[in-house]
């Protein structure tokens, strides 16, 4: 699928920009971008061993279009092919396929509906997570936005409600979204087990959402964010009663306590997520800190025993970024992410293989130029204490995770 | 009395504060712009915030219901730069960023860019429903100009 993506790339450059772009008949327009990165992590194997001594195997290709039959109506969809390594062979899914009736419009407020695949706003980055041109580097703040999360939280399929409106000079934005998906369950079982979970690839996942942007009266310059997410996620299909107790009689004796993974016969995590944004524009600067806290239920069952547990989940970045020209920004930024706020050390989510897996600390720094229409590169160097946010990928509990790991990516952007 | 305007010991940090506010100071201004809208649209004293939600591509359609063309200049042009910042009180990237989103999240599009004033103007004189920009020494004709105390 890849390699008949990669014919289509000689097509896309020879159209020009937005403008001239491809014009279809109904007032439709198609658009798309290609990210090709480079990316060398010498101290963890970042989704896989192969950018150990750097690797092209990171690539983001995306079509997209929209047909508007009137003022009101308007269905839009893209496609969305992402290759990185061992997490993601870059086979086309569909990102967003929706159905837009705008109900209700004057001069300073509208309301509307979209039914479909939906993109869910959380936080400032969330629906843009793998858009090349609306983050400043490689990847979103980890921080927030770790992998582990991204397919649960990505988009939803069921409905979503959107309105503005003008409200004593205060612009507010407000999204209310509801929907089931089903996603890959390997980020989830590393997430929750630090280790695959035999059996299950599958979970599904109930997503209700209320997300509200503010530009307040007093500063317009300013831009207030709130985002509460309830989530419901449930392993499918993971072993039998039966399946389990046969595993467990030829396991070696307290195999059950050293890999309870290896004998979950259900799995499930009710989730309550609060993210609070804030972003300050000041002429060519830009400053954003957002402060994620998710309330984790879990509940598991192992060999038919019901186990349940709670924890927070706790996350904040603080960035600045700065445009010296038109063509030209650089950023740094700071994070934290801590999979059991109350355990800022990670001792109680250790794993063998990992200890450091419970926190992460670190500083990005990078920028990008636009050197010419559609076109940018853009660079980032990472430098962590703790891998919180080490993307997983099956076989990562056999390598050797360090505390202290470093990443540094080039990226090339295209966009029409 | 020997008078020390600049001590050997400030002249790193008086540097360093020339160069944050060299960095603050933004690029000299490009004059004014004039707003030209087709002539079958039919609004005369928008203010500002109205005008950032037209080109922001938060509202599609004119109070009598018709559709709303948006045309701008390329962001990088110092006129659009001027624009965003004078008269719609947004900067040009942070518009930027809300069209990509719009655009890559299938909730919206972006403006018509057009290259330059002349292809403006032609575009606005031959689009119902357009709104566009020109400098304000541009000659402009059969389009409407908006006015009002804000702009």
């Amino acid at each position: 699928m890849t390699m008949r993506l990669a014919g289509l790339l000689p097509l896309m450059l020879s159209f020009g920009s937005p403008v001239d772009a491809l014009e279809l008949p109904y007032n439709s327009e198609l658009h798309g971008f290609v990210s090709q990165s480079y990316l060398i992590s010498p101290d963890n194997p970042y989704v896989g061993t192969s950018s150990d001594d750097g690797s092209f195997k990171f690539r983001e290709i995306g079509i997209n279009g929209f047909t508007e039959f009137s003022t009101e109506f308007r269905v839009a969809g893209q496609v969305l092919s992402r290759y990185r390594d061992q997490a993601d062979d870059g086979d086309l899914r569909v990102d967003f396929l929706l159905a837009d009736y705008q109900f209700f419009t004057n001069q300073y407020s509208a309301a509307g509906v979209r039914v479909g695949r939906v993109k869910n706003s959380i936080g400032f980055y969330n629906a843009t997570r793998d858009i090349p041109s609306a983050r400043p580097s490689f990847n979103v703040p980890e921080s927030i936005y770790f992998e582990a999360l991204r397919d649960t939280l990505l988009s939803t399929d069921g409905i979503d409600l959107y309105g503005s409106a003008l409200i004593s000079g205060n612009q507010i934005n407000w999204e209310l979204t509801a929907g089931r998906k089903t996603v890959d369950s390997e980020n989830f079982e590393y997430y929750a087990f630090a280790k695959p979970v035999p059996g299950t690839d599958k979970a599904d996942v109930a997503l209700r959402l209320f997300h509200v942007n503010v530009i307040p009266s007093f500063q317009k310059d300013l831009r207030l964010g709130l985002s509460i997410v309830d989530v419901d996620l449930d392993l499918k299909d993971p072993l039998s009663l039966q399946e389990a107790q046969m595993a467990l009689v030829s396991a070696p004796p307290g195999d059950l306590l050293l890999n309870p993974q290896n004998y979950v016969t259900g799995a499930g995590i009710d989730g309550f997520l609060t993210l609070l944004s804030a972003q300050y524009s000041y002429r060519n600067w830009v400053i954003t800190a957002e402060y994620f806290n998710l309330k984790n239920e879990f509940d598991g069952e192992f060999v038919g025993n019901a186990a349940s547990s709670s924890a927070t989940t706790e996350a904040y970045f603080l960035q600045t970024e700065w445009f010296p020209s038109p063509t030209t920004s650089v950023f740094a930024r700071y994070e934290e992410l801590y999979l059991r706020r109350n355990d800022r050390s990670g001792d109680q989510t250790a794993a063998d293989y990992n200890p450091y897996r419970g926190f992460g600390r670190g500083w990005t720094l990078g920028s990008k130029w636009s050197f010419r229409e559609n076109w940018s590169v853009s660079g980032q160097a990472s430098f962590n204490e703790g891998t919180a946010w080490l993307p997983n990928f099956k076989g990562i509990e056999n390598q050797d995770i360090k505390k202290h790991w470093n990443y540094y990516v080039f990226s090339l952007n295209y966009q029409f | 009395m020997k008078i020390q305007l600049l001590p050997a010991g400030n002249k790193q940090k008086t540097f360093i504060l020339f160069v944050i506010f060299w960095f603050l100071t933004a690029p000299p201004a490009f004059g004014e712009q004039k707003i030209i809208v087709n002539e079958t649209v039919t609004i005369t004293e928008p203010d500002w915030i109205y005008l950032n939600q037209i080109f922001a591509m938060q509202i599609r359609r004119w109070p009598d219901s018709s559709a709303i063309q948006v045309f701008t200049l390329p962001s990088t042009s110092d006129l659009h730069r001027e624009f965003a910042v004078k008269k719609l009180k947004i900067q040009a990237h942070q518009l930027d960023r809300i069209w990509n989103r719009m655009l890559f999240t299938g909730t919206g599009k972006a403006p018509t860019v057009v290259d330059s004033e002349t292809k403006m103007l032609e575009m606005i004189q031959s689009t119902p429903g357009a709104i566009g920009y020109v400098s304000r020494d541009f000659p402009v004709s059969e389009v409407r100009i908006l006015t009002g105390a804000q702009l």
